[in-house]
């Protein structure tokens, strides 16, 4: 259909026009110099970058739910708490499923129909964990806030007591394969496999899907969309379960990279999702935000980590470091905001 | 009221990024009368009061209050001089109690350290006393009815000394009584000589209560008198520059009926309520703010639901317990607030446009992209939204438009029946009459149309058939042939016998 009085955008592609993207690019290639100008050598390695490939993937996922989260006006506090505990039972599982001897597998067979149960027991409990967390601020109308730092509290005491403490520790090889080991002949790590597989898959479903349409439109005005026949209840349970989907195969990952489960494991993670999504564009009240500046948020964040720890930082630093970052992007989520508004006043 | 000048401006000009918000106003309020300014939305009145109150200085043009010239006004130089607004939100704190809100004002102007609880007390005694109200001054102020909020806020208002009280729209979410009281107090405040200016459109209340007007239009001064100057002629022409043609809509004339409603109660809401669209019908539903119009409309979409009573929509008998239910049976309604009900503000039109209907675009396993896109295009054609493209976020629209996307969500959708909330609160008067326009074609093509609205002259002039509710009952079903005046009667139940022997 062509219509002459609707002119065609002629400008930059979306992306480079979101300030946020190009910011996260900015800044990416800020890190990029200091670590050319203060460690070029260990920086740039290929041994370096494979490292760095084996440890986004499992918060890099978190991050998606919470950004999913966000998007639809609410938040997902618990997902670390879902992670592990995914992790913990997916481990007891395998360690009740597969009979080893030291490292040696005694039952052969029984490893592929444990991985499957395992990674399907995991992400059936995340969706559950979502999906409860969902009804409890669709149904109730509490804030997601407290609904999910109350889950986390919960998900993570239930996975502690079903450990009684000590870490779940020895899966077979083939488990620890997942998150450590790479596609045979190539040198490609599985888990980058898998964060392309999710990435992909979280892109169709918020780009493609009429699911993913209704989670922007709950985030944007929640009450027009109950006016516009959207079930907001169905659409706030579906995002936190998709939610716990994602939190439930970070779970299987990060078990895996350990090759331990337990109650505490990437505790650090909340802070750091939140982080992410944030520095990505999400914003905080909701409805808006892309999964490409999520996903290079990821990245950056990670190369950020990663230059810490080749000069020795020690982690209170990184933490500190963290934490102004995550006040920095806030702030500059809001200045950018009202700049673009000012933009919008003027031009009208 | 006396011939002394408490506030006049001249010549004010302000604009905002290009846009010229107020061209030049003039205005006159004298000691101890009633003011009112009118004008259609969008003409400057907000800012005029922002201009008068300290908000926004004019970029050009003088004020002097009291005969005195005041330059660089800021907000606290206004209120120290006397001029008080009562905005539409009352801005009172609703954690607080009625007597904090009163005085707590007052202390921190005389820069007290320790609050002085009986002093509090007795200042809001007094205030109460001279508004003429009874309220509990330890009660918290969101426990109190929108009428009583307004009573603290005039009560604050005249502890600090206003001089001029400005009411901002008072009226608008007050009931019939409650406008009287206001204009009792209104009248009392008067007597002690102290200057009120109200913000007012509506000319049947304007008449009531003010001893002169003056009417902006587009952010320019039209003109100023005292109220006997203007008869209804003239007050339209001078809002909206046009002789208003008159011409009312009428339907031709059909037998076949679209939908009938028939004993549909809610408990608390509405009772007994029954009537008939027949297809080419324009439906108003009026009612003055609590009489049920609105719960109606709540009821057929969904969203609360009816308890009993029959719906019968295109012969079709359909109960409606839920959005999703009415959503199935093709009933579209535009809520009564564009903003928090209609619109995803910071979405594009497109979003807007498909979000009742986006299941249709599904192909495979996703979304037409290309599908939503031509939607939207025809609806920005079909119903003249002014946009360049479908993706600029709603919230850049003017009013007019953005209703007329929201209209475009349900018209995707393609409804049998259409029910909409106040579909031009806050429209400028050509896209009025153009969403008019819409109803009108729409009701040709035989879908169904209830207008639900409280502006009298739009009910008249496109409905062909009116409900009147009073106290959620149906007091009255008329034809278009039935003048303003006698319709606001209806609606507040005075000269019933009269109006009925019609």
């Amino acid at each position: 259909m062509s219509e002459p009085k609707l002119t065609k955008d002629r400008r930059l592609p979306g992306f480079l026009r979101d300030t946020h993207i190009v910011t996260i690019i900015g800044l990416m290639v800020l890190v990029c110099i200091i670590m050319m100008i203060l460690s070029p050598s260990d920086f740039f390695s290929g041994k370096n970058l494979v490292s760095m490939i084996f440890q986004f993937p499992e918060y890099g996922i978190l991050a998606f739910g919470m950004m999913a989260c966000m998007i639809a006006g609410g938040i997902d506090l618990s997902l670390v708490g879902i992670m592990n505990l995914s992790g913990v039972l997916a481990a007891l599982i395998l360690k009740n499923m597969v009979q080893m001897d030291g490292t040696t597998v005694l039952n052969p067979g029984m490893v592929l129909p444990a991985l499957i149960l395992a990674i399907v027991v995991a992400i059936v409990v995340g969706a559950a964990c979502g999906a409860f967390n969902g009804f409890i601020i669709g149904y109730f109308g509490l804030p997601a806030m407290l609904v999910t730092l109350c889950g986390l509290q919960l998900y993570t005491g239930l996975a502690y007591g079903i450990t009684g403490g000590p870490a779940i520790n020895g899966m077979c090889d083939a488990f620890k394969n997942i998150a450590n080991g790479t596609i045979p002949g190539t040198g490609i790590p599985i888990v980058l496999l898998i964060f392309i597989v999710v990435l992909a898959a979280v892109v169709f479903i918020m780009k493609c899907t009429v699911f993913g349409h209704e989670i922007y439109f709950l985030g944007s005005n929640a009450k027009a969309a109950m006016y516009s026949g959207i079930n907001t209840l169905k659409v706030t349970i579906m995002t936190y379960m998709f939610s716990g989907i994602l939190g439930g195969i970070s779970g299987i990952l990060i078990t895996s990279h350990l090759n331990s489960a337990k109650s505490s494991n990437g505790s650090t993670y909340t802070l750091l999702t939140l982080l992410i999504v944030v520095l990505g564009g999400i914003h905080p009240d909701g409805g808006k935000g892309r999964v490409l500046g999520v996903t290079l948020a990821v990245l950056l964040l990670q190369m950020i980590a990663n230059g810490f720890s080749l000069m020795h930082v020690s982690q209170n630093a990184k933490t500190f470091a963290n934490g102004c970052l995550l006040i920095a992007a806030l702030v500059l989520s809001v200045v950018l905001e009202k700049r673009a508004e000012k933009k919008a006043a003027a031009a009208s | 009221m006396s011939e002394e000048i408490f506030l006049k401006l001249e010549g004010i000009k302000k604009s905002f990024g290009g846009v010229h918000a107020l061209k030049g106003v003039d205005l006159e309020i004298r000691k101890g009368e009633v003011h009112c300014l009118a004008g259609e939305n969008g003409c400057g009145k907000s800012t005029l009061i922002k201009a008068i109150s300290g908000v926004h200085e004019p970029d050009e043009g003088s004020i002097w209050i009291d005969g005195e010239k005041v330059e660089k006004m800021k907000p606290m130089d206004a209120i120290n001089r006397g001029i008080q607004v009562i905005y539409q939100d009352f801005a009172v704190f609703p954690n607080l109690t009625v007597a904090e809100n009163i005085a707590l004002n007052g202390e921190l102007k005389n820069k007290a350290k320790l609050v002085n609880w009986k002093e509090i007390h007795e200042t809001a005694a007094k205030a109460m006393e001279q508004v003429g109200a009874h309220i509990d001054p330890d009660v918290k102020l969101e426990r109190l009815s929108v009428a009583n909020k307004q009573m603290v806020a005039i009560g604050r208002a005249i502890v600090n000394d206003a001089k001029l009280l400005i009411l901002d729209e008072p009226t608008t979410a007050l009931t019939a009584r409650e406008v009287e009281k206001l204009w009792a107090i209104v009248r009392n405040l008067k007597e002690k000589g102290i200057a009120i200016m109200i913000v007012n459109h509506k000319l049947d209340e304007i008449y009531r209560i003010a001893d002169r007007l003056t009417i902006l239009r587009n952010g320019a001064y039209v003109s100023s008198g005292p109220i006997s100057e203007y008869d209804q002629a003239r007050f339209t022409r001078d809002m909206t520059g046009k002789d208003i043609s008159g011409e009312k809509y009428n339907a031709a004339a059909s037998e076949e009926e679209i939908l009938r409603v028939e004993h549909l109660t809610r408990s608390g809401a509405f009772e007994d309520v029954s009537f008939t669209l027949r297809k080419g019908d324009v439906l108003g539903l009026t009612g003055l703010l609590g009489s049920g119009r609105g719960e109606i409309g709540e009821a057929l979409f969904g969203i609360a639901p009816a308890e009993s009573g029959r719906v019968v929509l295109n012969g079709k008998e359909i109960t409606i317990k839920s959005v999703a239910d009415a959503m199935a049976n093709d009933i579209g309604y535009v809520p009564e607030d564009r903003l928090t009900q209609g619109l995803f503000m910071q979405r594009s039109i497109q979003d807007n446009t498909i979000a009742s209907s986006i299941r249709r675009y599904m192909k495979g396993a996703r979304l037409d992209e290309q599908g939503m896109e031509d939607a939207t295009k025809h609806w920005i054609k079909e119903i003249g939204i002014v946009a360049p493209s479908p993706k600029p976020a709603v919230r850049t629209l003017s009013g007019g438009n953005a209703q007329k996307v929201v209209i475009a969500k349900w018209l995707n959708t393609d409804p049998k029946l259409f029910i909409l909330d106040g579909p031009t609160v806050g429209v400028d008067i050509g896209a009025k009459s153009e969403i008019h326009g819409i109803l009108h074609n729409l009701a040709q093509q035989g879908i169904g149309i209830i207008v639900i609205s409280d502006d009298l002259p739009e009910l008249v002039q496109n409905c062909n058939k009116i409900v009147v509710m009073r106290d959620g009952k149906v007091a009255a079903e008329v034809d278009n042939s039935i003048d303003e005046i006698s319709l606001s009667n209806l609606l507040i139940g005075a000269n019933e016998e009269e109006v009925e022997s019609k």
